[in-house]
């Protein structure tokens, strides 16, 4: 909880001195705090007859655990009452000592028990946090035919129990901060002390911690506090659901963000080639990995180019359209109501709304959104001379090319419809002086000190052996250079000659 | 600090301009743009020679409601002028459609044509910078409106048919003189400022002569129209064996088969020709593979020498001996006198070629220009009256097969 | 010194630039003067061009400073600052004539049908935005494009090469008069600006052994490139080549794949296109650099464009977009004007002050 808060509570309500207080008053000075419904008070007596009382809020606490390893061995306990007996009885395995009414309050928020014994100032923390969520599951991006299927869930003590999974290493450090003035959300920071670029951490932290905002809903918020230019359309960080990718990240010498109720891990610093890498990449042969993220390279380009040029073509360059394919679409448009711009800003526009509605409606309702979309839409439209097939096939590829690399997806979406309008009103060159911006604008752009189109501006040869071309493992005895690792070697083979 | 957001402010408000400027371009679609809408594609010109002028007949894809049921309907229009640009703007007026040059791969020029300078014709089509210099060129007997508005066999576009006939396989077989805009001006621009393009002719289809016919399914001048799968009574098949022949850019006349053959022979790049010979009274087929001819020239005792070496591995593809062969397993082999049968006919196609050359002053085979490149002092002395002084040697070689 | 290139980006940017500015006009104004001899104007120009990058490139192992630090040092702040005005107002010079060409190349490739002169104005935003950029960033966008640039000339050179016939070249040295290559020379001088290209470079990188001759080569192997290109060009066009505008665009046109999946060589071109517009407002970058020099500003604050850099740029542009419209259907005039005066700054720009910075050092050290 926000440190000003904490020492506003504590000013207003816990300024009395504890000593030998009566345990009314006790539950009575929390309660004034947590005046919420969902904070309960259990009170029970043990055998000899001292009073407890536990308060905690509803859900997050795992209760039968609590009535196992705190209740059940007071109420039995026959023995005297003093906190050292108290906290000789408990068989919680995670028990904290305090006599600080707001450090109290502040744990029961996150999920623990105060257990307050009658008559004594001190008191115990449970923890025994066990708030709902989902159990770990394969997240619906990022998936890998081969490979590793368990996901990042909302749950930040999961998350980090999945990255220590992982990483065994003395080395892995998960620095936990506090963010988010009502929300109060722990974000850990999570690096390989050996590895990572020594400053980035405090970097990253200082950068986090020099933003106050309400609530931090998830990790986007946080990618956008660390970002240098956070109206951008091109992200700084890179997300990912998987904590295999996240340690593998990690272990490159880049940084690791897990936030608490997000299951969208970030990692930082950030290169544009990083959303064109899968992680199968690496689990299968070389080759097929190049020509996979050769192919991922040339379907966003074609996806977000493919409307812009085909309208383009139509509109100011016939010529780009091969001759027999030119006579096929002379004929589909001919007749059309609209023009070759407005008619793709249509059909384009009808894609997105489908492709917005299919996300957002429920499930059940999706299938009818198909039919209507392919059917109703698609079909008849054509059959009504409203829209050409041409336009509706290249919208459609389009959709499905820009799907190839869905983390940058995004970005890529809105660059077709920048690409769109200025290919309907400047053309061609309009295109291609647009690409020729875009790349003006990103060869300048870093995170970090890593600049954003690394390896290929600033050219770092090492570096390319995992950009477009993947090269094979032994290949890649060191970690990338544009990230500046402390250390350099994470592949040392001690087989000499051949390896059969 | 003030300054640099006062400047930010400048940038969005610029932004907002660029953005709102971009999206009016985008709907409006209003700054004389000529877009699919508006535009005829034409796949072919001819060009006649009229009394008032020139007249220009385009043939053009139109776009047509088809929804995707395969190829695209055509047109012809035809249009006069003063001068070749007039017509098509002419063509313009007309159909309200800008004619777009860029997909014209075939200019058809009329007999008329040969009255003419050539380059005077074909001025427009070099001068446009959007007609692409791969167009093929070819000269027609008749006009070219009427060879354009005949019907091929395939029910297709003639310009196709025009062009299957003139096609780099039928080239490349010696059996067409195939150029393009570009190869023609350079060939008329070189020193030998000679140049040839295929003479296309027609025969009617299934009538199995080879008369060529002055005049085919004559169409209004307005305009005509077909589309593919229309079946015509007067469908017509087209033949580029003959080549028409250019000095100065003033015609000259038309080259013969056998004439246009050694031509294609000496010009391009043969992959297999196929000759026929007579031996010992029987007829011979034989295909000629691995051609190669080299003109070389030289200057000795005070004349230009031009040597044409040619090379060809030969077969017999069909005969009225069998076997025609010494070995009888090699039926495929030729025999000796064969060879020499062939060799001696395309040698004799050759001279035939060079006497057209000497005879009308039309350097085919390019003996100025080389003379030009390779002993340009001595050209100097013969400017003009090369192919006068020329001494032609044959060095002709064609074996069999193995 | 402010280390703002990497060596490689040095020789990227003499690479790079150099060839893809002569690919459009050059070719044809060359074949004019002197026919099939084309490239012979073009190899003495790139021969005087590779000593001038070579002194500057070896003076730059003498020192780190820049060439107005070096002005300065010689001749005080007054001089040095008249020089910073003079080369800014050389690189606005040197842009404008590739501009017009770029334009109408622009008109020729990108459409159908002759657009009006609202289709170049969005290349004024662009130029107006990298203008103002700085050096750092030419030498990362070098670093992309260059590859970019070699893979599509390499497409094109292929694609050509069937089509060419050597024997359009010959005879060899005879018979282009003397005076037809000095014409040639003179008019194709202004897109030999590169010695002065290299003169705002020194100081901006830091020298190691070896990299004087990393960087001339580099050059010269793009002067090769850009010769081999004219051969092939006049092989391919011979006399039609005097005709044949923008010849990148014209050179592959032939190639017989073509004819079925259409323009396909256009999209190399377009490739081009790119590497070109870089190189053209590399001149601009450069004059604003100069620019900001002579009034003692910073250019960028880390990857942020101050608002001197800014307003440089955009008062450049301004006075290149007036230059545009005005002059929007007088290319010839303007080519001839170069031809026949403006050569001669060129010569002292990029041919004659280059090496004289071995003047400077001299002075120096004394």
């Amino acid at each position: 909880m926000n440190c000003l808060a904490l020492a506003y509570i504590n000013k207003i309500f816990f300024n009395a001195d504890n000593n030998g207080m009566q345990l009314s008053q006790s539950i009575k000075k929390i309660k004034d705090v947590l005046v919420s419904a969902d904070v309960i008070t259990y009170e029970f007596s043990s055998a000899a007859g001292k009073k407890f009382a536990l308060i905690y809020v509803d859900g997050l606490v795992e209760k039968p655990q609590l009535g196992e390893l705190v209740v059940k061995p007071l109420s039995g306990a026959k023995a005297g009452a003093t906190a050292a007996d108290v906290r000789a009885v408990l068989a919680s395995p995670e028990v904290k000592e305090g006599e600080d009414f707001s450090m109290a309050v502040e744990e029961i928020s996150y999920g623990s028990a105060a257990l307050l014994i009658d008559g004594e100032s001190t008191f115990f923390i449970i923890g025994l946090t066990k708030p709902p969520g989902r159990a770990v599951a394969e997240p619906p991006t990022q998936i890998a035919v081969k490979g590793p299927r368990e996901g990042f869930t909302e749950d930040i003590k999961v998350n980090c129990a999945l990255v220590r999974k992982r990483l065994k290493s003395p080395d892995l450090r998960l620095d936990t901060i506090r963010t988010g003035k009502r929300s109060d959300t722990a974000v850990t920071i999570c690096y390989l002390a050996d590895v990572c670029n020594p400053e980035l951490p405090e970097k990253i932290k200082s950068q986090i911690e020099s933003h106050e905002i309400d609530v931090i809903a998830d990790s986007s918020y946080i990618g956008r506090f660390i970002s240098s230019r956070p109206r951008s359309l091109f992200k700084r960080s890179a997300t990912c659901e998987k904590p295999d990718i996240f340690c593998a990240k990690i272990s490159e010498g880049r940084v690791g963000i897990l936030i608490d109720g997000s299951p969208i891990a970030l990692t930082v610093p950030y290169m544009l080639i990083e959303d064109f890498q899968s992680s199968e990449d690496y689990f299968v042969s070389s080759y097929r990995a190049t020509i996979l993220r050769a192919l991922r390279a040339v379907a966003v380009a074609v996806g977000i180019l493919l409307p812009a040029t085909y309208v383009a073509a139509q509109l100011f360059k016939l010529q780009l359209i091969p001759f027999k394919l030119l006579l096929n679409i002379s004929s589909s448009v001919s007749g059309l109501p609209l023009s070759p711009s407005v008619e793709m800003f249509l059909t384009l526009f009808v894609l997105e709304v489908l492709n917005e509605a299919s996300i957002r409606m429920p499930k059940y309702v999706g299938l009818a959104i198909s039919i209507v979309g392919a059917l109703v839409l698609g079909e008849t439209a054509v059959t009504a001379g409203i829209v050409s097939t041409p336009a509706i096939i290249i919208v459609a590829f389009s959709a499905i090319c820009l799907y190839v690399v869905p983390d940058l997806m995004e970005t890529t979406a809105t660059l077709r419809w920048i690409f769109l309008i200025i290919g309907g009103s400047v053309g061609t060159f309009g295109l291609v002086l647009f690409i020729a911006f875009l790349l003006c604008y990103l060869v300048t752009e870093q995170a970090y000190g890593v600049p954003f189109m690394a390896p290929f501006s600033p050219n770092i040869l090492h570096d390319m052996g995992d950009g477009f071309l993947k090269r094979d493992m032994f290949s890649l005895s060191t970690r990338p250079e544009s990230l500046k690792s402390a250390n350099k070697v994470r592949l040392k083979s001690n087989v000499k000659g051949d390896k059969e | 600090m003030q300054k640099a957001s006062r400047m930010q402010v400048v940038a969005r408000i610029i932004f907002l301009i660029i953005i709102a400027a971009m999206l009016f371009l985008f709907f409006s679609n209003d700054f004389g743009l000529v877009d699919i809408h508006k535009a005829s594609i034409v796949v072919a010109v001819g060009v006649d020679v009229s009394d008032d002028g020139y007249a220009v007949t385009a043939q053009a894809a139109i776009p047509t409601p088809a929804q995707g049921e395969g190829s695209a309907a055509y047109t012809q229009v035809t249009g006069n002028g003063a001068t070749v640009a007039d017509a098509v703007d002419d063509i313009n007026a007309k159909t309200g459609f800008y004619p777009k040059l860029a997909f014209c791969n075939l200019v058809v020029l009329g007999e008329a044509c040969a009255e003419r300078d050539l380059f005077t014709v074909l001025d427009y089509f070099y001068r446009n910078d959007y007609v692409p210099l791969t167009a093929l060129v070819g000269m027609c007997r008749g006009t070219a409106k009427e060879l354009l508005g005949m019907q091929p066999a395939d029910g297709g576009m003639s310009s196709s048919a025009i062009q299957r006939a003139m096609s780099e396989e039928l080239k490349n077989s010696a059996n067409a003189s195939t150029v393009n805009l570009k190869l023609l001006a350079q060939d008329a621009g070189s020193p030998s400022a000679s140049a040839y393009m295929p003479f296309i002719e027609f025969t009617q289809s299934g009538s199995g002569g080879s008369t060529t016919a002055s005049s085919g399914g004559s169409k209004s001048s307005g305009g005509s129209s077909g589309g593919s799968g229309k079946s015509s009574e007067k469908s017509v098949e087209f033949t580029c064996l003959t080549t028409a022949a250019f000095t100065g850019g003033k015609f000259i006349g038309v080259l013969t088969e056998d004439q246009a053959f050694a031509l294609n022979l000496v010009r391009s790049n043969i992959r297999l020709a196929v000759v026929n010979a007579e031996f010992d009274g029987k007829n011979y087929t034989v295909g000629l593979k691995n051609n190669s001819c080299a003109l070389r020239i030289a200057v000795e005792g005070g004349v230009p020498v031009l040597r044409i070496k040619y090379r060809a591995l030969a077969n017999v593809q069909s005969s009225e001996s069998r076997p025609a062969a010494e070995g009888s397993a090699n039926s495929h082999l030729v025999s000796g006198g064969v060879l020499k049968a062939v060799a001696d006919t395309v040698e004799g196609r050759m001279n035939s070629l060079i006497d057209f050359c000497v005879e009308s002053g039309c350097d085919l085979v390019s003996a100025e220009k080389l003379l030009y490149q390779r002993f340009y002092d001595e050209y100097q002395s013969f400017k003009g009256r090369v192919l006068q002084s020329l001494k032609v040697e044959y060095d002709i070689k064609v074996e069999s097969v193995r | 010194m402010k280390e703002q290139l990497k060596t490689r980006q040095v020789c990227f940017i003499m690479s790079a630039y150099t060839a893809a500015g002569k690919l459009l006009m050059m070719p044809a104004v060359l074949s004019y003067y002197c026919d099939g001899n084309l490239w012979l104007p073009a190899l003495i120009a790139f021969a005087l061009q590779t000593a001038a990058v070579w002194a500057v490139s070896y003076a730059s192992s003498k020192t780190d400073k820049t060439v107005f630090a070096l002005i300065e040092d010689t001749f005080g702040q007054v001089v040095s600052k008249i020089f910073c005005w003079l080369f800014a107002a050389f690189f606005a010079l040197s842009a404008l004539l590739p501009m017009l060409e770029q334009k109408l190349f622009v008109q020729s490739i990108f459409y159908d049908t002759i657009p009006s002169l609202i289709t170049f104005l969005p290349f004024f935003i662009f130029s107006v935005y990298v203008g103002a950029k700085g050096i750092k960033n030419a030498g990362r966008v070098a670093d992309i494009v260059l590859p970019v640039l070699a893979v599509a000339l390499i497409a094109l050179l292929i694609m050509s090469a069937g089509e060419s016939n050597l024997g359009w070249l010959l005879p060899v040295l005879r018979t282009t008069p003397f005076s037809g290559m000095v014409s040639g020379v003179r008019f194709s001088l202004y897109n030999f600006t590169d010695g002065a290209v290299m003169l705002m470079l020194m100081g901006r990188f830091r020298y190691r052994k070896g990299d004087s001759l990393k960087i001339t080569l580099s050059y010269a192997v793009s002067a090769l490139v850009v010769v081999l290109f004219l051969v092939l060009f006049y092989s391919i066009f011979s006399v039609l080549s005097p005709d044949q505008y923008f010849a990148i665009s014209k050179i592959a046109v032939f190639f017989s794949a073509l004819s079925l999946v259409g323009r396909v060589d256009l999209v190399a071109v377009y490739a081009v296109e790119v590497c070109m517009l870089f190189a053209l407002v590399l001149y601009i970058q450069l004059s604003v650099t100069c620019i900001c020099g002579a009034l003692d500003k910073e250019q960028t604050e880390g990857r942020n464009v101050r608002p001197a850099a800014a307003i440089a740029s955009l008062a450049v542009n301004a006075i290149l977009l007036l230059c545009v419209i005005l002059l929007n259907n007088s290319y010839l005039v303007v080519q001839q004007f170069f031809g026949g005066y403006l050569w001669a700054v060129f010569l002292v720009f990029a041919f004659l002050l280059p090496p004289l910075v071995w003047v400077l050092k001299k002075k120096n050290r004394g």
